[in-house]
């Protein structure tokens, strides 16, 4: 099922939203007092936990919306869960080099196998192969298909995931887990986390529109390209001459 | 750690941050001005 | 004929185009061979560490090597001979059900063939044997099950060499931390019993992800 050419205008007010988000969790990380114990590393923490935040939203949506095109089977809702995939893998990538970025100076070194670091690089190449696997094809309907399976066969498998690389790591790290933001936080810092989570949630939203929207150009681009591909079948078919032809 | 010293990978931080979110963007925006583009002038 | 006839049908078809090509005794083997050879000239080759590392690198090199298997040559197929098979009429989760068994029974051959060598290599400590049949049949089952799974995702798709192990490595991850940790929680002189359960949880999901998908990948 392939949806007409979209005729839509292009909208602005996207970009507009996606400007002010950053700069609004710009401002806000950089006002904030700094934490007492990290300093002012903590402030990295203001855009490495909304990034994490949004990986997983991110990937939570291209799940859902697989899950959506296998039971509708509507390519609009394939469109949503590739922008949401590539989106996603933005923000996952972001939350891990933020989190080495953090972490070389607190702890010394680059990388801990903790729970959270491990699952989010996992979810890093679950992303990874969902976006390559779009790429195998540029049939509309085979790579929606396909694409929305490997969504769902995903997220029947990564609770079994989550579940394993946590249990696997209660075991053998200290009692005493790590958190970035210390034991407890000020509310100013409070505060400053949860705008800069709002403001990059509504990035993600202004990030979506426009990416759905390049998605369904991409796709009217395909649908005109396989149209104009061949002859029509109905021109081999020739009036048949009656009487004086030979027999 | 000095003040200054933590400064520089907060810079290191945001820098690696937002530079990752223009390029993105950026991207996005390109990309749908080139598919316009060959819509425009017909496939 | 019945579903299980029907898969072992093509169970039986593929065990014997696999036993004329030999791809997997004659090549995925020595393959994973050879790479419990290599790592021991890139990490050092004292016995210690080596006892150390051997299981747990023997499980990493099933779970990544072991998925060539579920893509084998013998597997492979363009879209016409898919759609001839589509066209006999065998239901297509029979015919998922045939060739992940097909690649069990040469996933069990790959594992206790490696395991042997990794015993050689890597002198690894000899407690809790009896677990080990038990590890080895059901990351057969859970990686045959998610490697044909795969495949039939990718299917006739692009670069689909490197893409089904791309896709199987992250979701491959319970039955390796699972085979991995109920040896050692054996060692320590806990139950394994948890770890077997996650693991046969995890085997079970896989296979009915792939027969609700059979159908639905055959009609594209």
């Amino acid at each position: 099922m392939t949806d007409p050419t979209p005729t839509s205008t292009s909208t602005t007010w996207p970009w507009i939203v996606m400007a002010v988000a950053g700069l609004v969790t710009f401002v806000a990380s950089m006002t904030v007092s700094p934490d007492a114990v990290q300093g002012q590393l903590s402030r990295i923490m203001y855009v490495h936990v909304p990034s994490a935040w949004l990986a997983y939203l991110a990937f939570i949506v291209t799940m859902a919306a697989s899950a959506m095109y296998l039971w509708k089977r509507d390519l609009k809702w394939d469109r949503r869960a590739a922008a949401s995939a590539e989106i996603g893998v933005v923000f996952t990538g972001m939350a891990l080099g933020l989190g080495m970025i953090w972490a070389k100076p607190t702890w010394g070194v680059w990388w801990t196998w903790d729970a959270r670091l491990t699952l989010t690089s996992i979810m890093f190449f679950i992303y990874l192969g969902y976006l390559a696997l779009r790429r195998t094809t540029d049939d509309l309907d085979v790579r929606a298909r396909r694409a929305a399976i490997l969504g769902v066969l995903a997220v029947v498998q990564v609770p079994l995931v989550h579940f394993s690389v946590e249990w696997w790591r209660t075991l053998h790290q200290p009692a005493t887990l790590l958190r970035p933001e210390g034991p407890e936080m000020a509310t100013s810092m409070l505060v400053t986390l949860l705008i800069a989570v709002m403001a990059f949630t509504v990035m993600y939203v202004a990030m979506m529109f426009k990416r759905i929207e390049l998605g369904r150009l991409e796709d009217a681009v395909l649908i005109a390209e396989q149209a104009s591909d061949g002859a029509v079948a109905g021109a081999a078919v020739t009036t048949p001459t009656i009487g004086r032809g030979t027999a | 750690m000095t003040a200054a010293e933590q400064w520089n990978w907060v810079l290191l931080a945001y820098g690696f941050a937002y530079v990752v979110l223009v390029l993105f963007v950026v991207s996005i925006g390109v990309r749908i001005s080139r598919v316009r583009a060959r819509l425009g002038d017909g496939s | 004929m019945g579903f299980f006839s029907q898969a072992r049908l093509i169970t039986s078809r593929d065990l014997v185009r696999e036993r004329r090509s030999g791809e997997v005794l004659w090549v995925t083997l020595p393959f994973g061979a050879i790479a419990l050879l290599l790592v021991p000239m890139a990490i050092g080759t004292d016995a210690p560490l080596l006892e150390q590392v051997g299981t747990g690198l023997f499980w990493a090199i099933v779970m990544l090597f072991g998925v060539l298997i579920s893509i084998r040559q013998t597997t492979g197929e363009t879209q016409a001979q898919r759609d001839q098979l589509a066209l006999t009429g065998i239901d297509a989760a029979a015919i998922y059900i045939g060739r992940a068994t097909a690649s069990f029974v040469l996933l069990v051959i790959f594992e206790v063939v490696l395991g042997l060598v990794t015993i050689v290599l890597y002198d690894v400590p000899v407690s809790g044997w009896w677990l080990v049949p038990i590890l080895i049949t059901i990351v057969a089952a859970g990686l045959s099950l998610l490697g044909t799974l795969a495949a039939s995702i990718v299917s006739t798709g692009r670069n689909a060499a490197a893409l089904v192990p791309l896709l199987v490595a992250p979701l491959s991850i319970p039955l390796l931390i699972g085979a991995t940790q109920a040896l050692e929680v054996l060692d320590l002189g806990g139950s394994s019993l948890a770890w077997v359960l996650m693991m046969i949880v995890s085997t079970l999901v896989l296979a009915v992800a792939g027969v609700l998908s059979a159908r639905p990948l055959q009609e594209i």
